[in-house]
């Protein structure tokens, strides 16, 4: 996929307050949905610009501007993939070239940040005397250093001066980090990243005049001089946020750091400038950027196109039901509620259970209220659409029943059957097991086409993975409904067969499933936590067991191992564990100290010798390595991409291990094990 | 009932654009046009809170796509002017501005509303003119109107008919004399007084524009002789003595004269009285003679009590008409010394606009001057005149 380019294009304007003033226009000739990036060819048209202004000697300003709301989305990622270090380099040194020019410019000029700023974008817009920023920008951001590369287009150079280093650090470092969380335009404007918060209605005309009275010298700019306090905290800080969030996985944020360190303590700009270049020509060509664009791509992009979705239209939702109001049906209602706006019955055995879900479901919608997100009197209306009963019947009309109830397959075929009884034949019937066969369910119901699998990830409201689970008996209406309501309920859908654990669990449980292992072998929680943490997952497995617990955890082991005896253990230790009456592995209150209880159940091989840290990791690794093949031979996955694409957004994996079939390829484990890799070839670029 | 005085305080229009796929506008909205004029027009007058604005009166004769949606309430929502500011839309084509106005005012004199917008917008480029219109087959089937009536060129060809005396020489004379006199009040800085730029998308990029886009500098009169009659053959009516084909957006600030003071506004006029009156369709330009006889035979005054007229120039020929008719030479500096709609154009219902402000211009600078009349022809055989007294 290529992109538009982007090219420069020049405008004047004879301004009878100010003289002769350029207009320089960002434009890749495409609608608001392709931003503007930086290409070698639009860097070569604004040298083209630059050409022409150079040779103009009665210009006294220069405007800098996007085309219609969008500002610049940086560095054309397209040629990210495959590139290597002299590409990188080249790069890097086209936009520092291109942008030193423009901030050469011997008049004043003014970045009119019109809308989204991102990456090359900002670093452009900092290469401008001023900045002025539309209040309808929709994002502003530094997103090197999420991709596991750093701005190197002058960015870590440019913005510590002008904010100072702790202001640089949250931009490039915190806040892309943070799941490249986007700032806001008064935020932008509070920091020190533009001069001038300009509503959007005049951003265009009030920006000319803006520059019209900085070439006059009517309009002046006063910035804070940042100060070097707290420059060794900020730095402290953000070094052990990168701990926190990568555990030392990824070297882009380090380098970033390093790099805002070296201009804050006051380095040299070109040097500073040929440290970029040189970081971007280790950092791009590396696995973890390279994983990266892979992981942007399929989370972005392609997981948008809801592959696998049939082509038959979706039956509408006007109605919806839950039953089963405990802690997962609750959210899931208020989830539907929310996202859908069709009315909702929420139906329980259980009185207090229901009261409950109530109590969720309308704390969810005054908490919008309570944010400015939902009128009030909107709110009273989506309360008033809920019903909660003990009954079958206010289900009847509902286009999509949802069951959350306890994980027992009988239970829930039980359940279905008795929805049946009420709800016409189209109604779609869906199930939230996360472990039970979706089939086994539908037997003995009357219409065992209309039932799927939707299976959400805990917390409901956070998570955006959906999978997608198709029985063999699932017809493509039913499918398509599946899809569409995930696409209503903003979820990221996948689609999978009707195996157990399905995608995500079935992977964590074998890799935990290793982890739990080294426990009788000698090793302990947190060592084993460190080990599986140093590849830059969020947390460590035990970590996780505390958070999602441990019976459930158990549970879903033993239907794995139901299934597939030798593969899945039901491990002795985590048993003994599971049938403790402690919340989890560690007691937090002292630091991350195992309870007594818990360390006590744990019974260690005879004769055993730990494993060291890399042979925790291979165990996990082979054992991750090995199910993704068996989930694509046997069709439980049509593609590696839907694996890490669940793997990324279903138990926030890394984006710089690309999932984990991509990381299995990049380090060679997926050739050592199979002879081949597990993404296609032709799947992993752009 | 004693009636309140309704005063105008300020104005501003963009530069007129042509109306062309390469024109100023062709990539801008119209709504988004006199969004820029209302938002320039409250930057002006910071002393008035937006709040005490109690109307948005926007004329346009077409009422569809960017000109659709009420544009009186929707500019207000675009503009960011409170919610609790009303607006509406009117149409009498090219009277439009004139008659957003002359409500405005009204509402303001009978003491129901304080403080008014009125403007006009037409972007001619994106409603070219009848094309989204479907004009009743009884119109021609019941010889209710002659068959000419509809298009205004020959409307024109028309009055040339009527008047032998007023050839192809002389409307081709006024027309250089209006490019003439509005390249001189260019170059005089009449209208930054009340022209504001926009900023602008077109395919080369943001532009900024500031001077009006239709009028032709250096055009000779041997140039005006060669351009073809397009109405008729052997016929009079040729671009250069017409009004163009244009894109623009202008408003104007009306308040009673308690607002004004009591905000710190300075009122240059104020609104004295008007009329509208009917013609036949098929030489809708004579429309502001019995318009300016009616009104002045309201107000009891003459047209030498009458110190300047602003005369929309849809056509040369209605121009002459009314020059002829009141007895005043064709090079009158009374009627129109800043040129007129000729050479900077006429896009249909902003027109009143210009008009007002140009009056306002010419009453706030002429020491000597006290009334003014703005007076327009309007399509289907209408005319309208608005007497103005200095302040």
């Amino acid at each position: 996929m290529s992109e538009a380019t982007t090219e420069f294009k020049l405008t004047y304007y004879e301004s009878p307050r100010a003289g002769r003033l350029a207009l320089l226009t960002m434009d890749n000739g495409e609608d608001h949905r392709r931003p503007n990036t930086f290409s070698r060819e639009a860097l070569a048209s604004l040298e083209g610009a630059l050409d022409e202004l150079e040779t103009q000697e009665d210009v006294k300003g220069l405007m800098l501007v996007g085309k219609p709301h969008v500002f610049a989305a940086g560095a054309d990622m397209n040629s990210f993939w495959g590139a290597d270090e002299a590409f990188a380099r080249g790069a890097s040194q086209a936009g520092h070239g291109a942008f030193s020019r423009l901030a050469a410019l011997p008049y004043p000029t003014l970045a009119a940040i019109n809308g989204a700023c991102v990456g090359g974008g900002l670093e452009i817009a900092l290469h401008c005397d001023y900045r002025s920023l539309s209040s309808a920008a929709a994002a502003i951001a530094s997103s090197e250093v999420f991709l596991s590369i750093i701005p190197a287009w002058g960015g870590t150079q440019l913005l510590p001066p002008l904010v100072g280093a702790p202001g640089a650090l949250r931009v490039i470092v915190h806040n892309a980090l943070a799941n490249n969380r986007m700032m806001k335009p008064p935020e932008a404007v509070e920091l020190g990243l533009a001069d001038r918060l300009i509503p959007a209605v005049d951003f265009f005309d009030d920006s000319v005049a803006l520059l019209e009275g900085l070439v006059t010298g009517e309009e002046t700019i006063e910035r804070a001089e940042p100060s070097d306090v707290g420059l060794d905290d900020a730095l402290a800080d953000a070094r052990r946020a990168a701990d926190d969030r990568t555990h030392g996985a990824t070297p882009a944020p380090y380098v970033a750091i390093d790099l805002i360190e070296f201009a804050a303590r006051g380095g040299d700009l070109a040097e500073g400038r040929a440290r970029e270049v040189a970081a971007l020509a280790d950092l791009l060509p590396s696995r973890q950027a390279q994983a990266s664009v892979y992981s942007f791509d399929i989370t972005q992009r392609r997981v948008r196109k809801q592959p696998g979705k049939p082509d038959t239209p979706a039956r509408p939702m006007t109605k919806v039901g839950v039953v089963g109001a405990g802690l997962m049906g609750a959210q899931l209602g208020a989830l539907l509620l929310g996202r859908t706006e069709a009315p909702l019955v929420m139906k329980d055995i259980d009185e207090e259970v229901l009261e409950q879900a109530r109590a969720t479901i309308e704390g969810e919608l005054d908490k919008r209220v309570e944010r400015g997100r939902l009128n009030p009197a909107r709110a009273g209306f989506l309360k008033s659409i809920v019903t909660y009963t003990l009954d079958y019947e206010p289900l009847a009309g509902a286009d999509l029943v949802l069951e959350a109830v306890v994980e027992v397959a009988d239970v829930k075929r039980k359940i279905l059957a008795e929805v049946e009884q009420v709800v016409d034949a189209g109604t779609i019937l869906a199930t939230n097991t996360s472990a039970l066969s979706v089939a086994a369910m539908a037997g003995g119901l009357a219409h065992p086409e209309r039932v799927v699998g939707l299976h959400f990830f805990h917390p409901v409201a956070v998570l955006p993975l959906l999978e997608v689970v198709r029985a063999e008996g699932t017809n493509d209406t039913t499918l398509s409904t599946a899809f569409e309501v995930g696409k209503q309920l903003r979820k990221s859908a996948v689609l999978c067969a009707d195996t157990p654990g399905f995608i995500v669990n079935r992977l964590l449980l074998r890799f935990t499933g290793a982890c739990v292992a080294a426990l009788r072998h000698g090793n302990d929680f947190a060592e084993i936590d460190d080990a599986v943490k140093a590849l830059g997952m969020p947390m460590g497995p035990f970590e996780l067991l505390g958070f999602s617990g441990v019976e459930v955890a158990l549970r879903t082991a033993k239907a794995l191992h139901d299934a597939y005896p030798d593969r899945f253990e039901v491990d002795e230790n985590l048993r003994r564990i599971a049938e403790l009456d402690v919340p989890g592995i560690y007691d937090w209150s002292q630091g991350r100290v195992p309870f007594d209880e818990v360390r006590e159940a744990v019974h260690v091989e005879g004769g055993a010798t730990p494993w060291t840290a890399d042979e925790i990791r291979e165990a996990g690794l082979q054992a991750v390595a090995e199910e993704a093949r068996i989930m694509l031979d046997e069709g439980t996955v049509a593609d590696a991409r839907d694996i890490d694409t669940g793997m990324l957004l279903g138990v926030g994996w890394p984006f710089f291990n690309g999932g984990i079939c991509m990381y299995l390829d990049q380090t060679g484990v997926s050739q050592r094990l199979f002879g081949e890799r597990l993404v296609g070839l032709e799947d992993r670029g752009l | 009932m004693e009636l309140r005085d309704a005063v105008y305080v300020d104005g501003v229009r963009l530069p007129i654009g042509r109306a062309r796929d390469d024109g100023y506008y062709a990539q801008t909205r119209a709504d988004d046009m006199a969004v820029r004029t209302i938002r320039a027009l409250l930057q002006r007058n910071a002393a008035l809170d937006p709040a005490r604005v109690d109307d948005n009166v926007w004329a346009a004769t077409a009422q569809t796509g960017d000109q659709g949606l009420t544009l009186g309430r929707s500019t207000a929502v675009l503009a960011g002017l409170p919610k609790s500011v009303p607006g509406y839309a009117l149409d009498r084509m090219c009277a439009g501005a004139l008659t957003a106005i002359t409500n405005a005012a009204n509402a303001i004199r009978v003491g129901a509303q304080d403080v008014v917008i009125a403007g006009g917008v037409e972007h001619m480029g994106h409603h070219a003119m009848g094309a989204e219109i479907d004009p009743n087959p009884r119109f021609l089937s019941e010889n209710l109107v002659d068959p000419s009536a509809l298009v205004m060129g020959t409307t024109a060809e028309n009055i040339h008919d009527e008047h032998p005396e007023i050839g192809r020489d002389r409307a081709d004379a006024y027309g250089l004399q209006s490019q003439e006199r509005h390249a001189k009040a260019q170059a005089g800085g009449v209208f930054e007084s009340h022209v504001v730029p926009m900023t602008v998308w077109t395919e080369q990029g943001w532009r900024v524009v500031d001077v009006d886009e239709h009028p032709r500098l250096g055009t000779s009169l041997d140039d005006l002789a060669r351009l073809k009659t397009p109405f008729r053959n052997g016929g009079r009516v040729t671009a250069g003595n017409a009004a163009g084909l244009n894109d623009g957006a202008g408003c104007v600030l009306l308040t009673s004269r308690e607002a004004a003071d009591e905000m710190g506004l300075e009122a240059t006029m104020r609104l004295v009285d008007y009329t509208f009156t009917g013609v036949e369709p098929e030489t809708m330009g004579y429309g502001p003679i019995p318009a300016t006889e009616q009104l002045l035979a309201r107000t009891g005054l003459s047209l030498d009590d009458v110190d300047a007229v602003e005369l929309n120039e849809a056509f040369a020929v209605q121009v002459l008409a009314f020059l002829d008719h009141f007895g005043l030479p064709d090079d009158t500096a009374k009627v129109n010394p800043y040129g007129g709609a000729i050479a900077v154009g006429h896009p249909l219902a902003m027109s009143g606009a210009r008009m007002a402000q140009q009056m306002a211009h010419r009453l706030g600078t002429d020491s000597n001057a006290r009334y003014g009349i703005t007076t327009l022809c309007v399509g289907l055989g209408m005319g309208c005149a608005v007497l103005w007294e200095k302040i």
